[in-house]
Parts: C-alpha cells; structure tokens; sequence
C-alpha cells in the first residue's frame, strides 16, 4: 500500500476523482437549478402564452356575444314597448302635447295611480300610468289628434276609447296605459295592490 | 515511449541483481554514442529498501547529468525472460499463471510482469507469449534511486527482448553482456525461443587482460585502467597480428583471454545443444554497452556458425537503441512498477479531466452562464406574462359578468315580451271605420274595450233610407270582418226598418 501511495498518484487520483466530483458537484449546484429554472420559466411563458391566448378568444367571444345582447337590447328599446322608469311628467306633457290643437278642446287630462301593466312573474313586472283624456272638437281636428296619437313616442296602450256626439260637437274620450319599468318599491307595491300571488314564478 | 532529440544526453542504466552499468549516452537511434561507463557495484537489499544509489547520485553531480532522462533496464541475474505457449485462459488467469510459472525463478511474491504476444504460428490451442519478470521491490527501489539521483524515469525495460536484424539465416544467438554476466538468446524467426544466463560478464574479460601476457620480452601485467582500455579498444584479438602496445602483439592475448573464452563458447553451445539447433544455421550477434570487440567473430568461427549478424558498432548502436526504447524491431516488456504504470498511464487523462474540471469550477463555463442569462431574460417576460394574463382574466370576468346581466335582462324583457298585451291601431282602426260607413248611416257613438280579450269595437248609429236597415247592418257587418284587423263582426242591435224613421244599428267588432 505505501508503494502506491505516491504524490503523484494521489495527485492523479484527485485530478481524476476530486476534481471531476468537485466540477459535477458545480454543475449540480449551479447549472443543472439554472436549468430547472429556466425550464420551468419556459413552461410557465409557455402556459401564460397558452392562457393570454385562449382567454383573448374566451374574451372575444365574450365580446360579440355582449355586443350581440347589447343590439338586442337596443332593438327591443327601440321598439319603445315601455318607459325605462317612470316619467310621469314626460307623459303628461306628451300627451296635452298631442291634443293643444286647434278646434280641439282638452277638458280633462288625469293621471292615476300605477298600475300592474303585465306581468311575467311577481319580481318581474311592468306598472303603467293610467291616463284619462277627455276633449271635445270637430271631426278633423280630432282625426288628427288621433293621428298624433298613432304617431305619439311613448309606450300608450289604448285601454278604452269613445267616441260620439256632445253638446258642443264630437266628444272622445280615452283612458290610456303607458307601461313603465318600476322601481322595487313600487314594483312591490302594484303587485300588492294588484293581487299578484307571491310565488308567481319568482327569477 | 518517449520521443528522444538527437542530440540529447541520456543516461542508460543497466542493473542486474547486485550491479549497474551506468552509461551515458549523446543522441537517439543509430546515431547514438557512448560517451562514458561506469559499473557500480551496490546491495540489492538496501537498493530494495531504501531506494537509494550514492554512487549513481555522485556520477550524476559529477557529469553534470541532473535532469537528463534515464532509461533503466534489467539484464542478467534478478529477471527472467521466458517464452511461454499457454492453453486459452481469461485475462487475469492467465497473468496468474504467467506469474506462477516466472515467479519460481525470482524470489519474493511482489512481482513486475511484462508480456508481450506473439503472432500466433502453431496449430495448437492457446497463446504464444514473451513474459519477462522482475523483482517489483527491486524495480521500485532503482526507480526511486534514479529519481533521487535528479534523474527522470523515461523507462524500465526487459533487454533481453531486443531483437537482433534478421540475419540472412531465421536463427539467430545474441549475446548480452552485462558486467557481471551474459544473457544468452536463441531466435528463430524474432522471436526468442530460449534465454540464458550465465555468471560471466565483460567483468571477466577485464580481469583476464590483468593476467601476465607472455611476450618476447617476458611476461606484461597490465593494471586496471590499461585492462579495462584494451578490452574495450582490442577486446578479443581474433585474426589480429598488430602491435596493440609496445612490445606486445594481439595474438598474444589469446592465452590469457582463452579460459574465458571457452567457458563462454561452452554455455552457447550448450545452448544449441538444449534447443537442438544446428550450429551452422545460427548467425551469432553480440551486442552489450560497452562491447568485447571481436568476440562475435571469434565465436562464430570457433563454434562453425553461420555468420555474425551484426559489426560491432551496429550491434553497439543497436543495444543503445534498445536500451532507449527505440530500434526497430523491438519488443516493449515494460517492467515498470504497477503504481508507475498506472501513474503514467493515468497522468495526461488525469491533467485532461482536472483541467476540465478547473475550467467548469472556474471559468464560469458557458452552460451556467447561458441559464443565468436566459433566466434573467424570462423573469421580467414571465412576469409581464403574468400581469397580462391577470388583465385578460380580469377583462375577461368583466365581459362575462356584463353578458350575464345583459343576458338576465334580455331574458326579463322577453318573458314581459310574451306576456305584453296586445296593442290596438285605434287610428288607423277608426279611420278604416269613419271612411267605411254605410250610406245615409251617422256614426253615434264608438266605444272601444281595450280590457278585453280579444278587445272590442262597439259602433252606434241611425240609418234612415230605403233599404231596410237590417240588410244594411248585415252587410256592415260583413265588410267589417273582412278588414285587415278585424277578426271578426257582428250585428248586435238593429231597431226599426229605417225606411220610414231613423232605425238604430249597433255593429259589435273583434280586433285582432
């Protein structure tokens, strides 16, 4: 044994073992979590990419779908079947609008309580102004109040119309509906008012 | 081996059991010369042990040699070179039992074993080999010596492996001579097929030339020094009848140098004699540093051989060739120490793998320094990634949230959709109506029930003509119901024919 062991071959035998164990043991502690680094922050651009991309499109069709739903909200308001909220004022002034014409006269213009107007359920309902309208004219002049009021921008329902002969000429009489979007408060309220059962198909 | 410069200074030392001929050596190859010898007589068993030669380290301070390479060799008594045919074995049998069949020879069990193998040529299983042996203590301890001496270690070597030229004979004897003793080699075809030796080395010649020559002029006793210069400069005097100094003539050295020389030609006869080979086929070569000139030639004669192989000087430059490793053709039995071996087989792969290793620890090799940097490089792109994606998520969840209220809210309008009342064109209805009357008919009075399902148009009037008023209210009542809006019509009341009075006709419409 003490013929083998020589400087230089322990010197070669830590050239050969200690070195290299030192140079791995380098790499194991250096280069190789670098590495595991590096390759998990590969994956995880590779995955972020992947998400970016997927929830882009997620979003997109997301997009078109909102866009979609917002046209078909238009579309419906546009059809004017009902009020946003209630404007008792904007009613009234459109409707005296409509019959402030010549030879017509306006006796009698009244707004009642909000009423149930329909309703799909309890919690999902329309309420209406009930206008009354009384006036007195010739036939002319009440064609055209008609006319004004085929042609009126406002949700009104005609709930009972007459038409005949007064003292001073041709009466018409009119109660009116113009539907509104309630508030829950009077929402509740109308439906109360109105009977509406309270297990009615609640949303 | 090593690669010598031609004009470099080596050292050869030649050792067998209890001597070294150190010779020092100008150039490589058959240029090479002797420029001085020296034998040192030394004890093997402090050369084992201690590894020390106080004469070889004083002849190196003396001529300068410290640094030069040695190339030491085992002659003679202390190895043994044997030809040796084995059956097939494995790897490491085979050693053993080349170790097993030399090691009786050699005393001791720590053992340098060298072999070379042979081209094989019989017919029979197994392997043809050259083994040559050395006590392993012994090879370490002249190493070390050398070593201590400021010598560097080219080789150790086995000469008796030397292969003399190929004579125009296949066989040939080479002698090898050392101080003390003579390595006999009988080769057939290159290879050694027998190998002797015998206690006679250029020692005894030496010690001959000190004995009285019977001259003319009495009897001459040379002293040491002039011994020793006529052996190497006459050698043996054969067929030389020049003065080799005053008064004394070459032929008469013969009965001085004959003892030795019988003793000599009898050991290489008996060894043809023990190969059974015919002295006729065999050219005799002598070679050895420094030689005995003429002594081939005296053999080759005495014994009838076929020739001399090798001149002097060529035989001279051949074993100096051999000594360094070089020559051509030779056989390498490196008889070096196993930890020698494995030392310098292992040096350059070692400095290779701790080089390589120091430039991986140090140099900050390229592998982790491209990683630092390409992770430098994805932190802030994986973080920007990350903070995008949160965006996108967030977005995300902001549309999807929007949709479902707009979603809820197209779904709340739908359902009061489908349950809206329907809606009346009361103008356009009474317009229809006012331009449709009948003739001689005044419209009274229009109710219209919008609460009502389907909602109803109720019209009055007075008819006063001469159709009877009950014909007018039918067919009133029938045109109504084909109006556009008009689901269906009905006579509710008619009073009195019209004809005479005024009758009274109430038409009852159901609007779609």
């Amino acid at each position: 044994m003490r013929a083998w062991l020589t400087p230089r071959t322990v010197l070669i035998v830590l050239l050969l073992v200690v070195a290299p164990g030192a140079a791995l043991g380098r790499l194991l502690f250096s280069w190789v979590p670098e590495r595991v680094a590096v390759t998990r922050l590969n994956h995880a651009v590779t995955r972020q990419s992947s998400t970016i991309e997927t929830t882009a499109q997620e979003g997109c069709r997301l997009q078109q779908e909102l866009e979609r739903l917002q046209q078909a909200l238009d579309t419906d308001i546009q059809r004017a079947r009902w009020l946003p909220h209630r404007d008792r004022d904007r009613v009234f002034d459109r409707l005296a609008a409509v019959f402030q014409t010549e030879h017509v006269v306006l006796e009698l213009l009244t707004l009642a309580e909000p009423a149930v107007y329909c309703a799909a359920n309890r919690g999902n309902l329309l309420a209406c102004e009930r206008v009354t309208v009384g006036c007195a004219g010739d036939y002319a002049a009440l064609t055209t109040c008609l006319d004004g009021l085929a042609t009126l921008d406002l949700p009104a329902r005609v709930r009972h119309l007459t038409w005949g002969r007064g003292e001073t000429g041709l009466r018409l009489g009119l109660e009116l509906e113009v539907a509104f979007v309630p508030d829950p408060a009077l929402a509740k309220s109308v439906a109360d008012a109105a009977g509406l059962a309270e297990n009615a198909d609640e949303p | 081996m090593t690669q010598m410069n031609l004009s470099e200074t080596w050292v050869g030392v030649v050792c067998d059991a209890s001597s070294a001929t150190v010779l020092v050596v100008r150039g490589a190859g058959p240029c090479a010369t002797l420029q001085t010898q020296q034998c040192l007589e030394f004890d093997a068993g402090a050369l084992r042990q201690h590894g020390r030669l106080a004469e070889l380290e004083q002849l190196v301070a003396a001529q300068g040699l410290r640094g030069a390479r040695v190339h030491a060799a085992f002659l003679g008594a202390g190895m043994v070179v044997e030809p040796v045919q084995l059956p097939p074995l494995r790897g490491r049998d085979e050693r053993r039992a080349i170790r097993t069949r030399l090691a009786r020879y050699v005393p001791g069990s720590d053992l340098c074993l060298a072999v070379h193998a042979y081209p094989k040529v019989s017919k029979q299983p197994g392997k043809e080999l050259l083994a040559a042996v050395v006590d392993a203590t012994l090879s370490r301890g002249l190493l070390r010596a050398c070593r201590r001496a400021g010598l560097r270690v080219g080789q150790v070597s086995a000469l008796a492996g030397l292969v003399p030229p190929p004579p125009d004979c296949d066989r040939a004897v080479q002698l090898l001579l050392t101080e003390r003793t003579t390595s006999i080699q009988l080769f057939t075809a290159g290879r050694l097929v027998s190998c002797r030796d015998v206690l006679l080395g250029r020692r005894d010649f030496v010690v001959a030339c000190q004995r009285p020559i019977l001259t003319e002029n009495g009897a001459v006793t040379l002293t040491a020094a002039e011994a020793e210069e006529t052996c190497r400069a006459v050698g043996v005097p054969f067929g030389r009848e020049d003065e080799i100094r005053p008064g004394v003539y070459a032929a008469q050295l013969w009965p001085t140098l004959n003892p030795v020389l019988q003793r000599l030609r009898h050991e290489v006869e008996q060894t043809l004699a023990h190969s059974q080979v015919r002295a006729s086929d065999v050219a005799v070569s002598v070679a050895g540093a420094p030689l005995v000139p003429g002594l081939a030639e005296f053999l080759a004669d005495d014994l009838q051989l076929a020739g001399v192989a090798l001149p002097a000087e060529q035989a001279e430059a051949h074993f100096l060739a051999g000594l360094a490793g070089q020559g051509q053709p030779r056989v390498a039995l490196d008889l070096r120490p196993p930890e020698d071996r494995f030392n310098d087989r292992l040096t350059w792969p070692a400095l290779a793998a701790g080089l390589c290793a120091l430039f991986v620890i140090f140099a900050d090799s390229a592998g982790p320094r491209q990683a630092a940097a390409r992770r430098a490089e994805l932190h802030p792109l994986a973080a920007l990634l990350d903070a995008q994606v949160g965006q996108v998520e967030q977005q995300r969840a902001e549309i999807a949230r929007r949709c479902e209220q707009l979603s809820s809210e197209l779904r709340r309008r739908t359902a009061l959709t489908n349950v809206l009342p329907p809606v009346v064109p009361v103008a356009g209805t009474l317009k229809y109506v006012f331009r449709e009357l009948p003739e001689h008919f005044e419209l009274l009075d229009v109710q219209l029930g919008g609460q009502t399902q389907p909602p109803t148009l109720d019209l009055r009037g007075t008819y006063q003509a001469d159709v009877p008023a009950s014909v007018v209210a039918a067919q009133w009542a029938r045109e109504l119901g084909t109006a556009p809006f008009v689901v269906g019509a009905k006579v509710v009341e008619v009073s009195g024919s019209g004809q005479s009075t005024p009758a009274f006709i109430a038409v009852q419409a159901q609007l779609k």
